[in-house]
């Protein structure tokens, strides 16, 4: 059976210091048009749950808090 | 804390009392959405917050909300030690546009001191075209602070009264500040061309590029045919934005013997000089025009050549 042993990153990264989902904020999860960001069940803060980013950027763009940055891919910028 | 019928208000109203400030930015988010009227209270009340991030994001939803009911808030707000909210309160007093807000605003004036704060009320006074505010602006026009006179300028360029053209046309003449003169010189338009022709031949010179190309487009504006040879002198002008407005104002005053002056500037290395000289011979539509006309049709910018259609249009329409 293969292994995935090395960590893989998603696009769409959520600064956790700057992050104030779990005071209520829900900013980015209601704007994402693919419902792919989702709040952690341990530390209450956004996270992106599902790796299907269409790169449209509106969660980067309302976070409150500057606390969304999505890296889009070389080949499409 | 006040109790409100409405459960999603008073969910509000709690989230907005909270000890966290994070909650209470939070719950400012929701509030945008609440379509209650009183939310507009709860609003004011975070504008007062005692967090500035709290209060920032009140300032940036401001005019989300019937702003009529809040131009004392938002007075108070221009005090405000954050300058995102000061700027915000700034910008939604401008959008008031209600005559009622006129006595509190002259009211707040009074009271201030703070140049920013001033030029605030002046910005928001200024669409209210109030004649009360003619005395506080005109005792601002020599205001130490350049943002304040600026305003003062422009309260009383909208009130157009012909007994301040005497103290527009000082501050467009001799004011040290180049936004100043050039904001004078811009509300000087309403006036009879005849009583500000000598203050704009004088201004046409100004050593600020900005101020000369207003006074430029206030002759052009006032149909100043006086001011023909100055605007001749200008089309030379070493920036070209001037060259442009120039070019610009021999079409509105329709004059032939702006031609030769026109025809060099189809010549003008900037597109937008040779955009706006077309359009004017187009506006004069002579057949002297005709041989820059047509050698335009072959510029190398699109939309010089759309232009150029259209005066030979005007020519032959002529």
């Amino acid at each position: 059976m293969p292994l995935a042993n090395h960590h893989t990153s998603v696009p769409v990264l959520v600064d956790e210091e700057k992050c104030i989902a779990d005071k209520g904020c829900t900013v980015c999860i209601d704007v994402c048009p693919l419902d792919v960001l989702w709040i952690d069940e341990t530390t209450g803060k956004a996270h992106m749950k599902y790796d299907e980013c269409w790169y449209c950027m509106p969660c980067e763009a309302d976070c409150p808090t500057d606390a969304v940055t999505v890296n889009i891919p070389y080949l499409l910028r | 804390m006040k109790q409100y019928q409405d459960p999603e208000l008073q969910e509000l109203a709690e989230r907005l009392a909270s000890d966290d400030a994070g909650l209470r930015r939070v719950a400012v988010l929701d509030l945008v959405d609440c379509p209650e009227p009183e939310a507009v209270e709860l609003l004011i009340q975070a504008l007062n917050d005692a967090d500035p991030l709290v209060r920032q994001e009140a300032a940036k939803v401001v005019d989300e909300f019937e702003s009529a009911q809040m131009a004392d808030a938002l007075i108070a707000a221009l005090n405000d030690s954050d300058e995102v909210v000061r700027n915000a309160a700034a910008h939604a007093l401008s959008d008031l546009k209600d005559p009622a807000a006129a006595a509190p605003l002259l009211a707040a004036l009074q009271e201030s001191r703070d140049p920013f704060v001033v030029a605030g009320i002046l910005r928001a006074l200024k669409p209210l075209r109030d004649a009360d505010a003619r005395e506080p602006a005109r005792a601002r026009l020599d205001h130490a602070d350049p943002r304040v006179r600026r305003e003062a300028v422009a309260v009383l360029g909208w009130l157009k009264e012909d007994a301040n053209l005497p103290m527009l046309i000082e501050r467009a003449r001799d004011d040290v500040d180049p936004e100043v003169r050039r904001a004078a010189v811009g509300a000087l338009v309403y006036a009879d061309a005849a009583a500000v022709a000598e203050a704009l031949n004088g201004i046409v010179t100004d050593e600020h590029w900005q101020v000369r190309a207003e006074a430029i487009n206030s002759i052009g504006k006032l149909d100043h045919q006086q001011g023909l040879d100055l605007l001749i002198t200008a089309s030379r002008d070493t920036t070209w934005q001037v060259r442009e407005k120039a070019a610009d104002a021999i079409g509105k005053l329709r004059r032939v013997e702006g031609v030769p002056a026109l025809g060099e500037c189809c010549r003008d290395p900037m597109s937008n000089v040779r955009k706006a000289t077309i359009g004017a011979l187009g506006a004069i539509a002579d057949e002297q025009c005709r041989p820059y006309i047509e050698t335009a049709l072959d510029d190398p910018d699109p939309d010089v050549r759309k232009l150029a259609r259209w005066a030979q249009s005007r020519l032959s329409a002529a």
